[in-house]
């Protein structure tokens, strides 16, 4: 969940209430880098520059739910600490390539601090990209990775119609709120089982590729290229959990590609 | 037709009836709600919440006790 940020009034900007406030707004920004898909080192060096920028050092603790900003400004001793709960806001490229400008615009222009926390009041009511627009993008996406693979024009078709079902069953599943893993099996053996019709009508001449493509939108590949930044960066906590929850997601994925292969008798190899 | 054939018209179909079911659900709800509250078209619930008179004992308070 997002917590409403505390705008700065000028009148405050001293002292210990300056420090306090900035230490929430960057706490704020770093929850909110993160849980749109931001590396560790990614956090860890915007927020630094923002604080830097204000005239104030700080520290970044952070965990896979959890960050945690130490700011100090003269008095070492007395630092102030907000610790926030990583945004629950999905990946999204647009918000922290947004988050990333404001950081570069408070650094770069000098932007005061509470001119910055409007921006990133207004960035973070960015509204998500369409869930239509993405479905269609997503099954063009998964079309072409067929084609990439070496499938024909039938294959892409096939894998275009079951990547739309899945991907819609996967949205339909998140918006009831259902369980991640749950719904990732779902989806992949739902897009597994229509994309084996290949197979089973004999039709086009690579069934056994579009059925191997047509579970690929489902694979986590931001959390798996996190992990190995964050183990590059000795973030190894978050590396870890990243990893392990993309490995789960990816253990569910193959489980429904499985059933729908078991329950259509398709042979595995 | 074979059995992969009938598996494999049974899953689409499944499938088609759950995008079906749900297209009609929301229609269902934003036409007759204006409160933004989902209503289920088949919902599981105990027969209290249909024939409850004032004044009948309440399960829960009893399980509070």
């Amino acid at each position: 969940m997002m917590t409403t940020s505390r705008i700065c009034k000028p009148a405050e900007t001293t002292g210990n209430a300056y420090v306090r406030a900035t230490a929430a707004f960057l706490a704020d920004y770093a929850a909110l880098l993160s849980g749109c898909g931001a590396t560790c080192i990614r956090i860890e060096k915007n927020t630094r520059r923002m604080a830097e920028a204000f005239g104030i050092k700080a520290d970044i603790f952070i965990m896979p739910t959890y960050v945690s900003v130490s700011v100090w400004g003269k008095d070492i001793a007395n630092p102030s600490v907000a610790m926030r709960k990583t945004a629950n806001c999905g990946i999204s490229f647009n918000l922290n390539a947004q988050l990333s400008r404001l950081s570069w615009e408070v650094a770069d222009n000098h932007l005061d601090f509470a001119t910055a926390a409007e921006r990133f009041d207004r960035i973070r009511t960015t509204r998500p990209t369409g869930k239509w627009e993405v479905l269609i993008l997503t099954s063009l996406a998964n079309a072409s990775f067929c084609r990439l693979f070496g499938g024909d024009a039938i294959a892409m078709l096939i894998v275009l119609i079951s990547t739309l079902a899945g991907y819609r069953l996967k949205q339909i599943m998140l918006e009831d709120k259902r369980d991640v893993r749950l719904t990732f099996l779902c989806a992949s053996f739902f897009s597994a089982a229509l994309s084996a019709g290949g197979h089973i009508f004999n039709l086009g001449g690579t069934p056994e590729i579009a059925l191997g493509t047509s579970v690929l939108y489902l694979i986590p590949g931001v959390p798996y290229i996190n992990a190995v930044s964050d183990i590059i960066y000795r973030h190894y906590l978050c590396a870890f959990s990243r990893f392990l929850d993309a490995a789960v997601l990816t253990a569910c994925l193959s489980a429904g590609l499985c059933a729908g292969m078991l329950i259509l008798g398709l042979k595995w190899f | 037709m074979t059995e992969p054939m009938i598996v494999w018209c049974t899953i689409a179909g499944v499938l088609l009836l759950a995008f079906l079911f749900r297209a009609v659900e929301r229609y269902y709800t934003e036409c007759r709600h204006t409160d933004r509250r989902p209503r289920h078209v088949i919902e599981i619930g105990k027969e209290r919440e249909m024939f409850y008179t004032p004044g009948d004992t309440d399960d829960d308070d009893i399980e509070d006790l």
